[in-house]
Order: C-alpha cells, then structure tokens, then sequence
C-alpha cells in the first residue's frame, strides 16, 4: 500500500504520510478507492497544497516553537558556558582537582533545559515523536541523576548522552531536521569529556549542536500564517 | 460536486467575500470539504473518523484520496487546523474562521432550499 502514497509528492508525504498510511491500513482501500487515492496523487502534483519541505505547524505552536527553539538555545549555551568555567576553574591544590562545582551545575542545568526543550519539541516531530518524546524523557531522567551524589551523577550523565544521542538520530531521521546528526556526533564527543584538562572544552560540539537546532526551531516556525492561494 | 455550494450568502456585504472565497475555489473539492467541516462541527476527529461520519452524514463513502486533498485545502485556507498527533493520527478541529465560514455556506443553504421548496409548493398549487 506504501507504494500508493509515493505517489504522492515528498512534500505532501511529509506532511501527511503518517495518518494517510495509517487510515488506509486501518481502512484497506477498494479497488475505487485506490482509483481515488490516485486521482489524489496526481492532484496533488498539479495542484499542491503543502509548501515544499516545510514541515506542519501544529495549531497554537507559532509562540511555543520559538520558546522551545529559545530554551534549546539556551541550553546549548549553558553547555558551552559549561565547559568553560570547568577549563577555567581553578586547581585546589589541596585536594588535587580542580574546583569545577560551578561547571558541573551548568552542565546539569544544560541537560535538564536541553531535555525539557526536547520534550517539547518531540510532540512536533512530523515523524517518530514518540519515540523522540522517550528519548527526552530519558534524558531529562539522566539530568535529574546528574544533580546527584556519585555514583548516579556518572550514570545519570551518560544516560543523558545516550539519550541525546539517540534523540539527534531520531531528529535527523525526520524531514528537514537533518541538524539532529550534529547533535548525535556532539553527544558522542562529549563522552570524552574530562573536567581536569582541556577535554573540559569537549562540551563545545554538542552546545553548539543544541544551539543549530534550536536556531532552526525558530527559523522554522513562520511569522504569519500562508495566505490563501488558489485552488 | 459543487451542487452543494449555495450560490450566494445572505450575509452582510462586509464578509461575503472572505465566506464565498474558501468554497468558490474549491473544485471538485467543494463538496467534500462541506462535508468535512460538517464532520467537525462536533468536536476534532482524525481521517478515519472523518471518513466514516462523512459516510454516514452523506451515506456514501467519501476515498482517502479526496479527503485528504479536501483536508489538504481547507487546512491552508486556515479553516480546520491539525491538533497534536495521538500515535499517527493526527486529529483536525474548525477554527473560529472554519465555523464562521460553515454557518455562512449552511445559512446559504438553508435559504436555498426553502425557496426552492417554497417555489415547488406554488406551482403544486
């Protein structure tokens, strides 16, 4: 049946692939429903309706998708602010490490901005928001372990990476959200991060990653809804 | 398929236009997009909801094809918008531009019919 909706334009697809397979799956077509599902295809390529590549704009989300947009990048500051105050700390040469408490605050605080844009954000998602929603469920879970005593704040730092990680795969896989890899390979780079040397600068990539697809969250969201157009 | 569409809206002047234009344009997609808005007027419903109220409300079934071509314009005309999805359905609502236009192209209608009934009557008689 898949091969019915490529008939279809990818904008169209993108836009309404999801529930038009699941209707036809639900409800398998007659033979002069599949007549229709075709004059469809082609009215669609004749006559578009969906703006090329340009993903939904759920109701209400014009205001929304800037502040998750905004929290994202926020969060993807915090990270790189991060990394900083942990390279610049001072070493307590009493103790034999750096002080590095206010850098490891603000990483905590940038996973737990970054995952409660991230669940958000994951509800727009044209594609796979569910499993994106988990995804950031479970790095929210993984900032909360952060701002605890060791051993949880290791694992919960690495839950959160993991989760990252797999949420820029889940983002990249969806259309028009192909900044999700960046945030992958920045979640995997991080994982070398260290708060005694320079590796503190480590957190830098995947500021940056959460910065590029905040900044697109707010790119993408339109100023003003399209005009009518014809038929 | 536009034999639904009433020619005219008894409706002041000032927002005639903006009612006439979703539906004047619509094509073959007039109808079904009555239909849908008709379907809406209770309350959201995602396609396959649609689809069968549209079945009943119209007692013929309405292809996945044209619904979505129909959901597709009225949707960029800003007179249904999409809730957010629950799994892969994503469920659609009237806006308040949606109902505006619904009760205008209804009044039409309605008008419509009762002078043609209004006319059968005098000439029965």
């Amino acid at each position: 049946m898949s091969r019915l909706i490529r008939l279809y334009p990818p904008a169209w697809r993108d836009q309404y692939g999801d529930e038009f397979a699941d209707l036809i799956a639900e409800r398998p077509p007659s033979l002069v429903e599949r007549l229709d599902i075709v004059r469809g295809a082609l009215d669609a390529w004749l006559h578009p309706q969906v703006a090329q590549r340009t993903a939904r704009q759920a109701p209400g989300t014009s205001h929304r998708g800037r502040l998750v947009g905004a929290a994202t990048i926020v969060g993807g500051g915090l990270w790189i602010a991060a990394g900083v105050a942990m390279f610049m700390a001072p070493m307590n040469w009493d103790l034999g490490y750096k002080e590095s408490q206010v850098g490891v605050f603000m990483v905590a605080a940038a996973m737990a901005v970054t995952a409660i844009a991230a669940i958000a954000g994951s509800r727009s998602l044209p594609v796979n928001s569910r499993y994106a929603g988990i995804a950031a469920a479970a790095m929210l879970l993984g900032a909360a372990l952060t701002a605890m005593p060791w051993p949880m704040l290791i694992m919960g730092f690495f839950g959160y990476i993991l989760a990252a990680a797999a949420y820029g795969a889940i983002l990249a896989l969806s259309p028009g959200r192909m900044l999700g890899g960046l945030l992958a390979i920045g979640a995997l780079i991080v994982t070398s991060m260290n708060t005694e040397d320079e590796r503190a600068l480590l957190t830098i990539p995947i500021g940056l990653a959460w910065m590029a697809v905040g900044a697109v969250a707010v790119w993408r969201v339109p100023a003003r809804p399209e005009p009518l157009a014809g038929y | 398929m536009s034999r639904l569409v009433p020619p005219a809206n008894p409706i002041e002047p000032e927002v005639r236009a903006p009612m006439n234009q979703p539906f004047g344009e619509l094509g073959r997609f007039a109808e079904p997009s009555l239909y849908i808005l008709v379907s809406l007027s209770d309350g959201p419903k995602h396609g396959y909801a649609i689809m069968t109220d549209v079945e009943e409300i119209s007692g013929s079934p309405m292809g996945p094809g044209t619904l979505y071509g129909a959901l597709a314009r009225l949707e960029r005309r800003g007179l249904i918008e999409a809730l957010e999805p629950e799994d892969r359905r994503r469920p659609y609502r009237l806006t308040g531009l949606g109902a505006t236009t619904l009760q205008a192209q209804l009044q039409g209608l309605d008008s419509f019919v009762r002078t043609g009934l209004a006319r059968l009557g005098e000439k029965a008689s």
